[in-house]
């Protein structure tokens, strides 16, 4: 939580646009949000303070989404962070892959903001 | 001589700076504007973010101003579905882009800008622009047709399934293009995949059995099965390929007999899918293929024998000439 109680959400994407349209959309709902441009940042951010969810593009520079959750299912600070990923891949592979390496649930680009909002909450709901 | 040779150094020296002065003047000029254009995305950020969000309607633009919007909102429109999708449809229908595009589909003489129409028309996403974009698949320029039947695609237009398909098996269009477009339209385009079945084309049938085999499920395994008697090779092949996904036991015998197709390629396909099926009754044709065949059937054939029984296919290679039993057993010890 922030220190005016709202859940706090780390958002993770390296495409400007879909990163500015998330942090707006979960800002407007209530939740502090952090911004990272690459999975590497996306860790130290976390690692510096746990938010209380992730939201991980898979394809991001330095390090994907798949590693950033692994690493962070692997840290004892950080293991128990929700995390939603983001992904235009489709193969049922891919998404078995998010799921087998710790994530909670995925969200297909093109995605609807509404749809991860409803996500963000209920994962949220269930902590 | 010398002065004129003096003098000729001297104009070209002149001309160069020239030249270089006019390259950094442009540069500059284009750097300025790519900053003010910078600070005017960044002005014009938290009203798209806004309207995209529902938030709000865009207030006026200046016509500069609508140009940047509707850039951020043809991005946006790749990236995203739902209420927000809508409203960027809402908002280019509005500012009469549609029309513009579809109007520059139909009648613009450079190709690349029919082109770049098709193109953007799916990114809007406008639902009605499906017939005009089917209607662009038979352009005179391949660039207009692939672009149409990409855009097709992204507005997963049940009714472009079957022009797209014969376009990819006339060639007008690339065949991956054509079927990753008919793919985004999923099971939504069983009924006339299942339709393309009877077409008059080879290429057709064959092409409408390929995308069955990704978007359908085991209930087509009976319609892609009817393939395997088809008087084309190539439907035959594609359909011993879409049973190695949707086939079932109903399946087996079918492709027992094609195993003996004149086609190696229809042979190989047909090992592959009665590995998948995985019922030992087909153990002793792949084995007598593995060792007898031709090199890719053998090679299929090996493997599947191999996914059926690895135990029984290390006995057999033990005794018998064969090395694609012999490779496909080495295979799957080290698996």
């Amino acid at each position: 939580m922030s220190d005016a109680g709202r859940p706090v959400i780390l958002v993770a994407d390296d495409e400007d646009d879909v990163r500015d349209l998330v942090v707006y959309r979960l800002s407007r709902s209530g939740y502090d949000v952090v911004e990272a441009r690459d999975g590497e940042e996306a860790l130290r951010l976390a690692a510096g303070a746990p938010p209380d969810l992730a939201v991980l593009d898979v394809m991001m520079p330095k390090v994907d989404g798949y590693e950033v959750t692994r690493r962070l299912r692997a840290d004892a600070a950080t293991s128990r962070i929700p995390v939603i990923l983001l992904t235009s891949r489709s193969q049922e592979s891919d998404v078995s892959h998010g799921f087998d390496v710790g994530a909670d649930d995925y969200l297909k680009k093109p995605f609807n903001p509404d749809e991860l909002t409803a996500r963000v909450r209920a994962l949220l709901a269930r902590r | 001589m010398i002065r004129a040779f003096a003098f000729g150094v001297i104009a070209l020296g002149g001309l160069n700076s020239i030249l270089l002065g006019i390259l950094a003047w442009r540069r500059i000029r284009v750097a300025g504007a790519a900053r003010r254009r910078a600070r005017l995305e960044e002005r014009l950020r938290p009203v798209t973010l806004a309207f995209l969000d529902g938030d709000g309607e865009l207030p006026p633009l200046t016509r500069r101003e609508q140009e940047i919007v509707a850039d951020a909102l043809g991005e946006y429109a790749r990236k995203l579905r739902g209420p927000a999708r809508g409203r960027i449809v809402a908002y280019f229908e509005s500012q009469g882009t549609v029309d513009r595009e579809l109007a520059a589909l139909a009648t613009a003489r450079p190709a690349w800008r029919r082109a770049a129409a098709a193109h953007r028309l799916g990114d809007i996403g406008s639902a009605r622009v499906g017939d005009e974009l089917v209607g662009a698949l038979a352009d005179d320029d391949r660039d207009v047709r692939t672009a149409a039947a990409r855009s097709l695609g992204k507005l997963r237009h049940v009714g472009g399934v079957e022009p797209l398909l014969a376009a990819a098996a006339a060639s007008a269009v690339p065949t991956a293009v054509a079927s990753w477009a008919t793919l985004q339209m999923g099971a939504d385009a069983r009924p006339a995949l299942l339709r393309m079945l009877a077409a008059d084309e080879p290429a057709e049938r064959a092409g409408a059995i390929s995308v069955l085999a990704l978007v359908g499920d085991a209930a087509d395994g009976r319609a892609v099965s009817a393939g395997l008697g088809d008087a084309s090779a190539s439907v035959r092949a594609a359909a011993a390929h879409a049973l190695a996904r949707l086939g079932a036991e109903r399946d087996l015998e079918a492709l027992l007999l094609a195993l003996d197709d004149p086609s190696p390629d229809v042979r190989a396909a047909a090992a592959t899918a009665l590995g998948r099926l995985r019922d030992s009754r087909a153990l002793v044709g792949l084995v007598a293929h593995a060792i007898e065949d031709a090199f890719d059937v053998a090679q299929a054939a090996a493997r599947a024998a191999v996914a059926l029984d690895a135990a029984a296919c290390a006995r057999i290679e033990a005794t018998s000439d064969g090395p694609h039993l012999a490779e496909a057993v080495d295979l799957a010890q080290l698996a």
